[in-house]
């Protein structure tokens, strides 16, 4: 969809994780950006019938880009700036209960 | 604990806020300035102090550049400047002596009263639904624009670029310029249209600058692209799990067909007014613009709103040259509203005037795309919802009475955009099947939060002023 003109190097080149991978983001720019750049080109499935997306955007107007980071779900990646050591994941066509079903205590 | 009061609060860096917040605190106000980017400059001007540093200004032409001289005025004012907060709404007073803003920063709620309020939150791109717009390898031009001045991306080829408006051969322009030249270039204008705007045109002669910049991008739009088609009344984006392939039919029939690896969309801009509609005041619909903005008065304050002004593109789309006049304008309105004695900087009002004379013959020109006109029964409309104009149109037939009822019946509208890429569609769509003009379709009702907020978020309110029982 999208590449880079020429790499991050010295002081602009952040390192993060998306979905386990290590990826070289450009100090300034967003994780959706940095998401796009590394050619990640599906970064969720739509929670009602699991079909791929992409930021659609990248102003914060469209929710197409949301990702779980730093253990925060559905975050707006394309109003985060890339941080070093940040770690991002991309979510699913069902968002994960595991947290709310060990808060139920669901024994049955 | 009390909360945090200052004199003016500023939603949004873009031409309007910084020019709004230059003016208000130079009156000697104590003025904070809300934005949800990492750094001023809004949309047009977005990355300009990074893209300046990195010699690339040079990319983005002659507007873009002006942006260096709107943000080193802004950071050097006293005004206390707050990136990266969202906000999630407004509590409006019942005396005139101001209200409260809501807004996250760091994972955090938060909230400021303000004797004064200047909304200037910009604009975004019309959203245009068809078939496979929601494939990956499908945005916006003004995404790509972004991507191009935050992390300096170019389109992948095969590079499509579809759509309309005099924003467009901008983007054509700096693409260019960055190295990416669309291999496809489809026009969804009338092309027929530039024979019927005699009158706007002659009305527009006194915005002779703006009208040479726009042929110099018409020029620069066509040379050096691979193909151009012309009168193109729909597109359909096609592919399995990704964009492969651009389908197009034109008004006077043809069809073609290519291979894509981006395609780049965009049908012109609209006001954002997602706060101003959650807090249901007056909105009118601008049928030239085709567009609805919040009513104000000429100093820019809200209709039947003592507190709260609009400046820039948040009230209607006439540009960042006549937002930094609005801007300045409810800055120095406001701060003559609070300080009789207030000393207001002299403003350039002929910017405005300027703008002014321009936009009929610009919304004359550019009406939105017919693709949005005669939307696509497959297309899906709702985006977070995965609901299609088919489904849409068949509860209407079965008698929702309009986009509020529809979200009872299919839930368009509720997902975490909340209506903002699809509130207009919906409107349309009602209009259509009900025989009713789109003036007198409502778009959606809004409700606060206007951006989805966690639990732990609104926690850090440590709100004491609630009215407890008394034991």
């Amino acid at each position: 969809m999208l590449r880079r003109r020429s790499e991050p190097i010295g002081d602009a080149a952040i390192r993060i994780s998306i979905a386990g991978a290590p990826v070289v983001a450009l100090r300034g720019e967003s994780v959706a950006t940095a998401a796009l750049a590394a050619g990640i080109t599906i970064t969720r499935n739509a929670p009602v019938k699991g079909d791929p997306r992409a930021p659609y955007c990248l102003m914060g107007v469209c929710f197409e880009c949301l990702m779980t980071i730093d253990g925060l779900p559905n975050r707006q990646a394309c109003l985060v700036p890339v941080q070093e050591g940040m770690v991002v994941e991309l979510q699913g066509e069902r968002p994960s209960l595991s947290v709310a079903s060990q808060g139920v205590g669901n024994d049955g | 604990m009390t909360a945090e009061s200052v004199d003016v609060a500023i939603l949004g860096a873009g031409p309007a806020g910084m020019a709004a917040a230059v003016a208000a605190s130079s009156a000697g106000l104590q003025v904070v300035l809300l934005d949800d980017q990492a750094a001023p400059g809004g949309q047009i001007w977005r990355n300009v102090e990074a893209v300046a540093a990195r010699g690339d200004l040079a990319l983005f032409g002659e507007d873009y550049a002006a942006g260096v001289e709107a943000v080193a005025a802004f950071r050097a004012s006293s005004v206390d400047y707050r990136p990266l907060s969202r906000i999630i709404g407004v509590e409006q007073p019942e005396a005139s002596d101001g209200g409260d803003i809501l807004y996250v920063r760091d994972n955090k709620a938060a909230r400021i009263h303000a004797k004064r309020l200047i909304i200037a939150l910009g604009a975004y791109e019309r959203p245009m639904p068809f078939p496979g717009w929601t494939l990956p390898g499908v945005m916006t031009a003004g995404a790509a624009q972004i991507a191009l001045k935050t992390g300096v991306l170019l389109p992948e080829r095969p590079f499509v670029l579809a759509g309309q408006g005099p924003l467009l051969l901008l983007l054509a322009a700096q693409f260019r310029a960055a190295g990416a030249v669309p291999d496809v270039l489809l026009r969804l204008d009338d092309p027929n249209l530039k024979w019927r705007v005699g009158k706007q045109a002659i009305n527009a002669i006194s915005a002779f600058g703006d009208l040479a910049k726009g042929l110099k991008w018409q020029r620069a739009l066509s040379s050096g692209v691979g193909q151009t088609i012309l009168n193109v009344a729909k597109i359909e984006a096609v592919g399995e799990t990704q964009l492969s392939d651009v389908r197009w039919r034109t008004a006077d029939g043809g069809e073609g067909e290519t291979k894509a690896a981006t395609l780049l969309v965009h049908d012109g801009v609209i006001p954002n007014a997602q706060l101003t509609r959650a807090m249901r005041t007056t909105h009118r619909y601008n049928a030239a613009a085709a567009a609805w903005a919040p009513e104000i008065d000429p100093n820019g304050r809200l209709s039947g709103n003592e507190w709260c002004y609009i400046a820039g593109d948040n009230a209607g789309i006439l540009g960042w040259s006549a937002a930094t006049v609005t801007g300045a304008n409810a800055g120095a309105a406001a701060a003559a509203s609070l300080r009789a004695s207030a000393n207001v900087p002299g403003i350039n009002q002929g910017r405005l005037r300027r703008a002014q004379a321009m936009r009929p013959l610009l919304d004359a020109l550019y009406p939105p795309a017919r693709a949005f006109s005669e939307i696509d029964d497959r297309a899906l409309v709702c985006r977070c919802e995965s609901i299609r104009a088919s489904e849409v149109r068949e509860a209407l037939a079965l008698g929702a009475q309009g986009p509020n009822q529809l979200k009872a019946f299919l839930r368009t509208g509720m997902g975490p955009c909340q209506g903002r890429m699809c509130a207009y569609t919906i409107a349309a769509l009602a209009a259509e099947v009900q025989g009713r003009s789109r003036a007198e379709v409502e778009l959606m009702r809004l409700r606060m939060p206007i951006s989805p907020v966690t639990v732990a978020e609104i926690a850090h309110l440590n709100e004491t002023d609630m009215d407890l029982p008394s034991a």
